[in-house]
């Protein structure tokens, strides 16, 4: 899509391999908490604060995970008019809804810093009894919403300098994914197993 | 405090930009900040970042990546093809055929994914191939995979019941245990429709085919084993007490790696593909869902849930009135919308007074993921209706549409029956936990 | 002019006997009993989605106006304030009573200082106490069981037991009972018979390890807005909603202990048949043991790296009040 320029590529690379990151980071924690499980069942032995860490995790891989999806055009909107509407109101609408994402994204950013500021000033370790730093989950968190906030603003303006330039790119680059796109992101990856009777193949 | 007229015009707004196609969260993040600039100071405002970390920061929501990779490294593992044709071995001889087996390989999928749409990519992917040159129906074969992924939130695990959940401060293992009857009775509702037509109609069910010889159906059960086995841990390990909800799932997730594995299918790219997959509903889900739980804030702060909680009480509406009301409010907004964005922009205002009716907050989480399920399936706007067309590749959407009308109306006796004997939904949670 | 709204957080929803009963009524009566038509705006912070423990910086930003602080949560940003009620230290009621006031000024102080925020009511849940599924008859029967805490000292104390600490929501504590997730749960008489912990345990055992000192907070700005006279009389009407709370937690939980273990009078609760088991002076001595041994070290080192001045501080209230010494 829009990975022809340089800020876009970086962008991507980056959300990517904090995707992946993150998925690794999933995985050791499912393993961690069938470890606990098992210890606590089996041998009475409780590994603390496994729930506290698996908060932090939401918080922090979804955070991380904002500007990938914006890379993928995966956030929700509801296409039911826009899909009707000419080329120019559309257009215009790509764009509001880019610019408006951007000053959300970047407003969350600004706050979230305030969070951990707050955490830094006041030196906050969690009560629970792993007394975690509280900066130390919340410097990731952040780091999630600031580069959620650098994507947006780039497509942002990308999407301004489209609306005037070139509407039906827009469009195409910024519009609500196609049937196509979706089916894509959704099966991506899906093979049809050998094993099928039918051999149904893609 | 602000008055009905103030909160019909938020409402009327936030429902304009959202047709504006701005993103689902932008809308959310609007109006509540319209709200809070209007009457409540810039604190308010800038609680914003507090509100965004406690809204994720949330153990029993972690559940919510568990369960989607889960699902990917299932499907990705060559778990869920494999599931369907064993299945098709023995729904098959019944009439409607293979159509039963989109029920019943969506329903069990169901049982291990946590998402809709998921389960209507992976059952098309999979069913569509399978049927041609067999001389069913087309719009049959379309709505039933239609009417099976709506299954997807209503049997547990669902993700639909974790952020009513963590929305409205509801045991999430309440909700899974609530949701298990319905939704089997859901499966059972749209196995009798095929069955119906199958009957009455015996040319829209397609050509019988010959059994497969028992020695081979006998080999291919052992393929069902495999969600069985998920299902089976991750439900098990909730009620039997070796789990919470959030354990349960990660336990879920490394019962799906022992299943790719089995399958030979276990690699660094799988694996890769699948955090991708994962990364994308789950943050999809999590900026919706954050947005959501700061105009819930908002809207607290406003008074808008007492003055509205105010109004259910004077008009004295009796339960069963008011589920009727919120059904057809439901069904109107649902021809729109999808799961998410009616649940979070909903429950925040409807729920005070549905708790003020004296409803259950369980029974109204299984009533709310029912409503979810049916926008899915109605006509025009549903996502699970054009991801099918889309792996379909050929025809036009207006037969999706038409094959799902059958499937609509049995939702529509599910949700009668679920208005008028509760009791199906709340039984086996108070059977589990006590009352 | 004296302001004319106040936006309240309340307590958890869940703790229906102290938001219903008391909190709620207090503030929807409020501007009433100031003679104002102040606009009152309440509601419990689980509602909100607020998380407990951000509830310093919710007052010191002006989000709300006052709210109902439970003071362990809030502590994470700064554990000064836990020092009020440390595990262990007082073990019944009239002692937390003793250890509170004394400790009131200097946390008061602390609070305007650090949070813009001044104390309006401190007050206890009540006696936290043991629920166990194992025939347990002394705190030497702990040893080897699975105990659910929720800080950094009482985990310690429970470990210092010879016990687990598991870690888990209030809500998933019920079913860990229920299945063995956990062996013993530690929570008020009250709180475990409304959430009907008695049916998945079966010996109780009244060791009170701390009372769960909750308060109502109020930002000093908006303080700073009412006339002296208003003032005055805030003061006073908060003062007869805090002894209201400390006589709940006396009376309510005298009550509920009664209806646990089956004996009368039992009024309000619902009637279980658990086993009291007595607590000995040996367990007491056990307790305060622990309590010097690992509790006090613990806060004392979170405490005065924020503030050097931390322990010696308590040492001149909490700790005369109640006979202890931090090192
Ligand atoms: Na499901
Ligand atoms: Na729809």
């Amino acid at each position: 899509m829009t990975h022809e320029h340089a800020p876009f590529r970086i962008l991507a690379r980056t959300a990517d391999l904090f995707t992946l990151a993150s998925g690794w980071w999933l995985l050791l924690i499912a393993l961690g908490t069938c470890v606990e499980m098992v210890s606590r069942k089996l041998f009475n032995f409780s590994l603390q604060g496994v729930d506290e860490i698996g908060g932090y995790t939401l918080a922090v891989t979804s955070a991380l995970g904002f500007s990938f999806t914006l890379l993928a055009r995966g956030h929700t909107r509801v296409d039911f008019l826009l899909g009707r509407l000419p080329t120019g109101p559309r257009a215009a609408l790509n764009a509001l809804a880019m610019v408006t994402l951007a000053a959300v994204a970047v407003f969350a950013s600004y706050r979230a810093f305030n969070v951990l500021a707050e955490s830094i000033e006041f030196d906050s370790h969690s009560t629970s009894p792993l007394q975690t730093p509280m900066w130390i989950p919340q410097s990731l968190w952040f780091f999630g919403y600031l580069l959620f906030s650098l994507t947006a603003t780039a497509m942002a303006v990308h999407a301004c300098l489209l609306l005037v330039k070139d509407r039906e790119r827009l469009n195409r680059v910024y519009g609500p994914p196609t049937l196509e796109e979706e089916i894509e992101s959704e099966t991506g990856g899906i093979r049809i197993s050998d094993a099928a009777p039918e051999g149904g193949q893609r | 405090m602000i008055g009905p007229l103030e909160i019909g015009l938020g409402f009327g707004l936030m429902l304009l930009l959202m047709f504006m196609g701005l993103h689902v969260a932008t809308v959310m993040a609007a109006v509540a900040m319209l709200g809070a600039v209007s009457y409540l100071g810039t604190p308010v405002v800038f609680a914003f970042g507090n509100q965004l970390w406690a809204a994720t920061e949330d153990y029993v929501l972690l559940s919510i990546p568990l369960y989607i990779l889960l699902g990917e490294i299932l499907v990705r593992g060559g778990a869920t093809d494999r599931m369907y044709h064993s299945l098709a071995d023995w729904l098959n001889p019944l009439p409607g055929g293979l159509l039963h087996t989109n029920i019943g390989s969506s329903a069990l999928f169901s049982a291990v994914s946590g998402s809709s749409v998921a389960t209507a990519a992976t059952i098309s992917t999979i069913a569509l191939p399978t049927f041609k040159h067999r001389g069913y129906d087309q719009r049959l074969v379309l709505g039933s995979i239609a009417a099976g992924a709506s299954l997807g939130n209503l049997i547990p695990p669902g993700i639909a019941f974790l952020v009513y959940g963590a929305m409205t401060n509801t045991s999430a293992g309440r909700l899974y245990a609530a949701g298990l009857l319905p939704g089997a009775i859901m499966t059972a509702l749209f196995m009798l429709t095929i069955l119906a037509i199958a009957i009455a109609r015996p040319g829209l069910a397609g050509h019988r085919e010959p059994d497969a010889p028992l020695r081979e159906k006998l080999g291919r059960l052992l393929h069902l084993l495999a969600p069985l086995f998920v299902f089976v841990v991750v439900m098990g390990s909730i009620y039997t007490g070796w789990a919470t909800v959030s354990e349960s799932a990660a336990l879920g997730v490394v019962c799906s790696l022992i299943v790719a594995a089995a399958y030979r299918r276990l690699n660094v790219q799988m694996l890769h593909e699948s955090f991708r997959a994962t990364t994308r509903l789950t943050a999809m889900s999590l900026l919706i869902l954050a947005a959501a739980f700061y105009l819930n804030f908002v809207l607290g702060l406003l008074g808008v849930t007492q003055s509205l909680a105010e109004v259910v009480k004077s008009i004295e509406a009796s339960p069963v009135v008011l589920l009727w009301v919120l059904a057809a409010f439901y069904l109107v907004l649902g021809i729109f919308f999808e799961t998410l964005p009616m649940l979070v922009g909903t429950v925040p205002i409807i729920f005070p007074f549905v708790v003020a009716a004296g409803i259950d907050p369980v029974f109204f989480g299984v009533f709310m993921v029912l409503m979810c399920e049916i926008s899915l399936l109605s006509p025009p706007v549903g996502m699970t209706l054009y991801v099918i067309q889309g792996v379909r590749r050929e025809g036009t959407i207006n037969e999706v549409f038409q094959g799902t009308l059958p499937f609509l109306l049995s939702m529509f006796a599910m949700t009668a029956i679920l208005i008028h004997f509760p009791q199906i939904a709340l039984w086996l949670p108070e059977l589990f936990f006590g009352p | 002019d004296d302001p004319t709204s106040m936006r309240v957080a309340g307590n958890f929803s869940s703790n229906k006997n102290h938001v219903d009963a008391i909190e709620r009524p207090f503030f929807v009566a409020l501007p009433k009993l100031l003679g104002t038509t102040m606009n009152v705006n309440y509601n419990p912070m689980d509602v909100l989605g607020v998380q407990a423990a951000d509830a310093l910086r919710l007052l010191r930003s002006g989000t709300f106006d006052v709210m109902s602080v439970q003071i362990g949560m809030a502590s994470r940003d700064d554990p000064f304030f836990e020092g009020i009620d440390l595990i262990g230290v007082s073990t019944n009621m009239a002692d937390l009573r003793k250890a509170v006031d004394a400790y009131r000024s200097a946390f008061d102080e602390r609070l305007q200082k650090r949070f813009n925020a001044k104390v309006m009511t401190l007050w206890p849940f009540g006696p936290q106490v043991f629920y166990c599924n194992k025939p347990v008859k002394s705190v030497d029967d702990l040893k080897g069981l699975k105990v659910r805490s929720f800080t950094p000292s009482m985990a310690a104390l429970i470990q210092s037991f010879g016990a687990t600490p598991v870690t888990m929501q209030f809500s998933e504590v019920y079913p860990s009972l229920q299945r063995g997730v956990a062996d013993c749960g530690v929570t008020s008489p009250t709180s475990g018979n409304s959430g009907k912990w008695p049916e998945v345990t079966t010996h109780f055992l009244p060791l009170s390890v701390s009372g769960s000192v909750q308060g109502h907070f109020m930002n000093l700005d908006y303080w700073n807005k009412f006339s002296p006279a208003a003032q005055k009389s805030l003061l006073a009407q908060f003062k007869k909603m805090e002894d209201e709370m400390w006589s709940l937690a006396e009376r309510a939980n005298g009550d509920a202990m009664n209806c646990n273990v089956g004996k009368e009078p039992c009024k309000d609760g619902t009637r279980f048949k658990m086993t009291l088991v007595p607590v000995t002076p040996a367990d007491e001595k056990k307790v305060k043991d622990a309590v010097t041994k690992v509790v006090l070290p613990i806060w004392k080192a979170s405490c005065n790296r924020i503030d050097p001045q931390c322990s010696d501080t308590w040492n001149s209230t909490v700790g005369k009040a109640r006979g202890l010494r931090i090192e």
